[in-house]
């Protein structure tokens, strides 16, 4: 595979913000929407870089999601009007399928949108990220450790243990560790023409990468096996409305599993309606029946049917996870439904930009097919 | 199965076929399992799986979507739609245990007696199937 590379002297952080200064500097891009280090250093935050000097505080490398997909963030800014100038975005390949998804439904212009994609190996919560920090651990270093020593760090989250996208391959230019034996270079890998465009003009060293598609494969492969572990002992438990709803027996309301998701766009919603709050009357009603009667209603309701909403297009990134503050174990529930989901139609969401949602594009000829069928 | 156990059955009907075709099969006097609480709408294609869900949260032992065959819906591809869904929503609905107590059916206003024989059918497998155990919950 042809690439370019820039070898790695201190770290990959580094070597990353040397080719980004790049972009910076050589106006190939006007700004950079990157993660950078937060105040403390206990997490990062999106960031808008205009001036080449303030590439050094950018940590894309940080394996984090901070709490916000940048799928979300790049729809917020382009969906009503597109961006006049060229932006360079960087982001992970679950924020790629998610805003790939968000493409399809028309929340993202991709207008003077420069994708830059990360290699990940699987990121930390941000409360463990935070933890790590503070007792003198770099996460960043951590997670490479255990990439090259070809073993699962039982830290990271849920979903990144299930997630069989290290890479993705809609990014223009990817920058890359996979494929290393040891931290020596970052990969600058264009995949696109676009890409190939801005990293000919670039003087960055020519490069073979060698080992990375068996190294890809290789992590694939281990990750679907977790994933069918997980989905076939989770399936057990959420097929016992009692085990199902102990899942969420904490759960306090607060829809932040709803309010982080990267692909639920809506402006308006159902659950956010009072749709299931009712006078004492029907709940008495109700409770005659029973004897007792659960309060608040529409805990399931809402669960179920946010991930039912979900399922067909869900890139399986756990934000919502992450940031329930009850620590509800969602992906139990979430990742069987969504995957079986994709199964039916045996669409992978987040993948390529023209490959429509089985559950929002008629395609004419099926429609045929189902009329005829009868 | 329960003894005496008579589900419960929340209709999702076309306004343009099914349910004209349940009228029919009432003023046709065509008699059919008073099991089958009907609720009328424009078109199944607006059938979002949440209603389906909230049936059975609320404690039906089944939903029937019906509506217009292939090719008559009036809205062109409502039906499509609905059906397109139907084949996640029922893998859901396995995964959670409730399985079988979802259906789709295409039932057209001139036939009042298929859709008779439709809840007829229905009824007798929700009896087999027994009691949707989310009743149980909260007891």
């Amino acid at each position: 595979m042809k690439a370019y590379c820039v070898s790695v002297v201190v770290g990959y952080r580094e070597s990353a913000n040397v080719f980004l200064k790049e972009l910076l500097r050589k106006k190939v891009v006007d700004a950079l929407l990157a993660p950078a280090e937060s105040e403390t250093g206990k997490s990062v935050t999106w960031t808008l870089v205009t001036e080449p000097g303030e590439v050094d505080k950018l940590n894309v490398f940080a394996p984090i999601i901070p709490g916000y997909s940048g799928a979300t963030l790049v729809s917020e800014i382009t969906r009503e009007t597109p961006l006049s100038k060229r932006v360079g975005v960087v982001l992970k390949p679950c924020e790629i399928k998610a805003l790939i998804e968000l493409v399809k439904f028309g929340q993202v212009n991709m207008d003077n949108l420069v994708l830059i994609g990360t290699d990940c190996y699987g990121t930390y919560h941000v409360l463990k990220y935070g933890e790590m920090v503070g007792e003198g651990k770099n996460p960043t270093e951590e997670m490479l450790r255990h990439y090259f020593s070809g073993v699962e760090d039982e830290n990271f989250r849920v979903h990144c243990k299930l997630c069989d996208n290290p890479v993705h391959e809609a990014a223009d230019i990817t920058m890359g560790f996979i494929g290393n034996s040891e931290p020596e270079k970052l990969f600058l890998i264009p995949n696109t023409s676009k890409g190939q465009g801005i990293l000919g003009e670039l003087n960055f060293i020519e490069d073979n990468v060698q080992g990375r598609e068996m190294k890809i494969k290789e992590i694939e492969k281990r990750r679907r096996g977790n994933r069918e572990k997980f989905i076939s002992s989770s399936e057990r438990e959420i097929g016992d409305i009692k085990k199902l709803s102990g899942i969420l027996e904490n759960c306090i309301n607060c829809h932040n599993c709803m309010e982080v998701c990267p692909i639920c766009f809506c402006k308006e919603c159902f659950f956010d309606s009072d749709r299931y709050s009712f006078v004492m009357e029907r709940y008495m009603k109700w409770d005659a029946d029973k004897g007792a009667y659960p309060l608040p209603t529409g805990k399931l309701q809402f669960h179920i049917g946010r991930m039912i909403h979900m399922a067909t297009s869900c890139v399986g990134c756990g934000l919502c996870e992450q940031s329930c503050p009850m620590d509800v174990e969602l992906s139990k529930i979430l990742v069987p439904l969504a995957i079986e989901a994709q199964r039916v139609y045996s669409y992978k969401p987040g993948m390529k930009i023209d490959e429509k949602p089985p559950l929002m594009v008629i395609d004419e000829s099926e429609l045929e097919k189902f009329i005829e069928e009868g | 199965m329960e003894r005496g156990f008579n589900p419960n059955i929340i209709g999702f009907l076309c306004q343009w076929c099914a349910y004209a075709g349940a009228d029919l099969a009432g003023t046709s006097r065509v008699k059919y399992p008073s099991n089958i609480k009907i609720v009328r709408l424009p078109c199944t294609g607006r059938v979002d799986p949440v209603y389906v869900l909230r049936a059975f949260l609320g404690g039906a032992d089944g939903v029937l979507v019906a509506g217009c065959h292939p090719g008559d819906c009036h809205y062109k591809r409502g039906n499509y739609l609905m059906s397109q869904r139907y084949m996640v929503l029922q893998r859901i609905l396995d995964i959670l245990g409730l399985g079988g107590r979802l259906k789709l059916e295409w039932v057209s206003a001139s036939e009042g007696g298929k859709f008779a024989e439709v809840v007829k059918g229905f009824v007798e497998e929700l009896k087999s199937l027994g009691p949707n155990p989310i009743r149980e919950l909260g007891k």
